[in-house]
């Protein structure tokens, strides 16, 4: 592997994931799926297992339909497809975590429906801004690795446990360069290479990741950044597998210089800074929140006001998953808090089970004119 | 069914409960009001003197009277999507324009929340909070994956002895010890007399339909603690008593028995009657009215009992404990068959139910119907395609009772 292709590496490991699967199955490993960043990988990780981040990916969504209605969001409706067409063979274990009403009902449904998987829900609080939620969130993730031990047969490693919070934090820095150097060289690295790198990541062993990433982030020199004057713009919303947006920036001449996304900064900011339970529990206490957590009224939106403001951000775009609640709660005040710190936003609602649409295309293109 | 008092006192017991708040709230500077989720632990707020407003009651009204599409459209105008709970939805829309069947809920002094029946209710609660520019008080009670464990009791339990304070400084009332245990007293009694009235139900023929109960469940939410509904529980109890004596059903020549699962379809609860009544089809019993049948506060720790009985609510607990508690319905209430409404607004509850109808079918034998729908939005509602399949149901139900 040579750095210099890196965006194609991550590119390709993108494009097949489940080749991914495969292939670390080929060589002896154990799998464990999740579904949301509120699973504590590196738990996952000191148990020896690779976390593997479950996104759905069918685009024709028909068997899921005999287990889940149609107004449930295509995240997980695909997610479920997947499954029923056998995508994810191999997986040792599918672990949950607490967030909004539908993943709720899924775990239920999936629990219910697959007896021969290890199924596991890390109940997080919903609070996540007080002590008494700290307390339960800590007991909650001693509960996680004390079921960990029991199927497991192993019992957890500290020195392990140790090793694993720091290839994580690595790999969180890194992205957090990634990105940085993207806003200095976004015509050298893509924006689609940063959606690439940070899917790769949740589907890989960080430590395949994280060396050729650093070597692939040594070519640039910080301190020689591009002259460019590309509009800056902002992506805000739950999960989004699809390129589209990355590249029709870039063929607008604008660029996607950070975001809020699943998929994307909220996965990997913050570092863990102690190397223990609580370290990885504290971590998701400090870090930027899900709409589906709870930190007071305004947590949200001071915090994307002040990332906008940071990365000079010149549009923000509200990519919003069709049915997924949590996020659309928040559009409307958001989108105020938002235009009050002078930043417009465009609203482009994305269902992951449909081709991409002109759609995109055109909301992408009318409100780029309207931040000339 | 035959015509009773009851229904008439309840009518006046909620129309002073509504006319007491928005006047109390406007004109009377001493006043606290709190809006608060239905799983919400509404004792607290009786013991204190605050009196409480449930959006989701007023949001049943919306939907009742048929102002469900009017005033999402309201919501929808902000750019709230279509997609979320058509409770929030008429909530927004009351809260902009006044509009609803009592001129719109009364400005609140704080909000309390309680995740126990979705996590729509937080964000909806997130987003009224800071339209009203008030206090919001949390209650996170985590969803039972896995049962209830002591992990969450404790949690729950602390935070009950976290959000007094926050009440008490917000509102300048002080709890006190005496109140509380009297309040709780009178929340089992009236919990206990809610039970019994849907329990009427056993009986062949029943005395009243779930239809009726949607409708007689609104004091047991909004004034459970109080000695009205105590009062007014045992009043109604004696009429169904009455009718059971007399051997007088709700629905004449009671042929079919269904249990109803998820919430009611507010604006077609006439017309679903009818219909139903027409066939001799007969609603004795739901999951939903039932959610309010099981909670034990013990007066003497009601903060411990609270949050066991907060934490494991019907929609907190999972699809395999739904599965048993539906089963357990249907069992209890000798039903021939149940309706499944597919709720668009309510995700939590909908989720699991193609399971749940499988699973309970295996169980019991019986068959069962699953309707999509909404609770308040019509748009979401075809009266032509629901009515064959209940005709078409009903013919299933026959053709059994037949070969039986
Ligand atoms: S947060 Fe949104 S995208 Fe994620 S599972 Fe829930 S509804 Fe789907
Ligand atoms: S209808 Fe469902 S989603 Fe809406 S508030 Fe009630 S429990 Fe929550």
């Amino acid at each position: 592997m040579n750095a210099k292709n890196f965006p194609e590496i991550v590119a390709d490991i993108c494009a097949n994931p489940y080749e991914q699967l495969k292939r670390y199955k080929a060589a002896g490993k154990n799998i464990a799926g999740y579904t949301c960043s509120y699973v504590p990988e590196e738990l996952l990780d000191a148990f020896g297992y690779i976390p593997y981040r479950l996104l759905g990916r069918a685009q024709n969504i028909r068997q899921a339909d005999r287990y889940l209605q149609t107004y449930c969001c295509s995240q997980i409706r695909s997610l479920l497809e997947d499954f029923i067409n056998d995508e994810y063979i191999g997986i040792d274990a599918v672990i949950f975590a607490h967030t909004c009403d539908s993943m709720q009902s899924f775990h239920d449904i999936f629990k219910r429906n697959n007896p021969d998987i290890f199924v596991k829900n890390v109940n997080f609080p919903t609070s996540i801004n007080n002590d008494i939620a700290f307390r339960y969130a800590l007991a909650e993730l001693k509960n996680f690795a004390a079921a960990l031990e029991e199927h497991t047969g192993k019992t957890l490693d500290r020195d392990a446990l140790v090793e694993s919070i720091s290839v994580y934090n690595l790999n969180r820095g890194l992205l957090d360069k990634l990105y940085a150097l993207h806003r200095s060289y976004p015509k050298e690295i893509p924006g689609v290479t940063l959606h690439h790198t940070v899917v790769a990541s949740m589907i890989s062993d960080k430590r395949d990741i994280n060396g050729i990433l650093e070597s692939y982030l040594g070519t640039f020199d910080e301190n020689e950044p591009e002259d460019d004057k590309r509009k800056r713009l902002m992506l805000i919303g739950s999960i989004n597998i699809s390129e589209d947006i990355y590249l029709l920036a870039d063929e607008f001449g604008a660029m996607i210089a950070d975001d809020d996304l699943c998929t994307g900064r909220r996965y990997f900011a913050q570092q863990v800074t102690e190397p223990t339970i609580e370290g990885v529990a504290r971590r998701y206490f400090s870090r930027p929140h899900c709409a589906a957590k709870h930190r007071g009224l305004y947590s949200r939106e001071h915090y994307l006001t002040g990332l906008a403001g940071k990365c000079g951000i010149d549009g923000a775009i509200f990519l919003y998953l069709k049915f997924c609640d949590p996020h659309s709660f928040d559009y409307p005040d958001l989108r105020k808090g938002l235009e009050a710190k002078g930043i417009p936003s465009q609203l482009i609602e994305i269902e992951q089970s449909l081709a991409p649409s002109g759609q995109i295309r055109t909301k992408l293109q009318a409100f780029l004119e309207i931040l000339e | 069914m035959p015509k009773i008092d009851s229904n008439k006192k309840l009518r006046n017991l909620m129309k002073k409960y509504y006319v007491k708040a928005k006047l109390g709230a406007k004109y009377w500077p001493f006043t606290k009001t709190c809006w608060i989720t239905s799983g919400g632990p509404v004792e607290i707020l009786i013991a204190m003197g605050i009196t409480p407003i449930y959006p989701e009651n007023h949001g049943a009204m919306i939907g009742a009277v048929k102002m469900g599409v009017e005033l999402s459209g309201e919501a929808e105008k902000l750019g709230y999507s279509q997609d979320l709970c058509s409770y929030f939805r008429c909530d927004v829309g009351q809260a902009v324009t006044q509009k609803s069947p009592v001129g719109g809920l009364p400005r609140p002094d704080f909000l309390l929340c309680c995740n126990n029946i979705c996590g729509t209710v937080l964000k909806w609660y997130e987003v009224q909070a800071r339209y009203y520019d008030v206090p919001l008080v949390f209650l996170d009670t985590p969803y039972n994956y896995d049962g209830l464990n002591d992990d969450i009791v404790n949690y729950v339990k602390e935070q009950f002895e976290s959000i007094i304070p926050e009440i008490e400084k917000i509102t300048g009332r002080r709890l006190n010890e005496k109140k509380t245990k009297q309040v709780a007293q009178y929340a089992n009694e009236g919990i206990k007399l809610w039970n019994e009235i849907l329990s009427t139900c056993e009986n062949v023929p029943a005395p009243m339909t779930c239809f009726d109960a949607f409708f007689y469940l609104a004091p047991i939410v909004t004034l459970r603690g109080t000695k009205h509904v105590v009062e007014y529980y045992k009043g109604l109890k004696k009429e169904l008593e009455a009718l059971i004596a007399q051997g007088k059903g709700a629905v004449e020549n009671e042929t079919y028995r269904l249990v109803w699962d998820n919430l009611p379809i507010w604006y077609k609860m006439r017309r679903l009657s009818k219909t139903l009544a027409s066939y001799g089809a007969c609603l004795v019993g739901d999951t939903y009215t039932n959610a309010w049948a099981d909670n034990d506060i013990n007066p003497d720790d009601p903060f411990g009992t609270m949050a066991r009985a907060y934490a494991s609510v019907y929609l907190n607990r999972n699809v395999d404990a739904k599965i048993e508690n539906f089963t357990s319905l249907i069992k209890k209430y000798k039903a021939d068959g149940f309706l499944i409404h597919s709720n668009r607004s309510c995700k939590p509850y909908s989720f699991g139910q193609f399971d749940i109808k499988d699973e309970v079918s295996r169980r019991t034998g019986l068959p069962g119907l699953i309707i999509e729908a909404d609770m308040c939005d019509t748009r979401a509602y075809s009266d032509e395609q629901i009515e064959t399949r209940l005709q078409a149901f009903i013919e299933t139900l026959k053709e059994r009772k037949e070969a039986s």
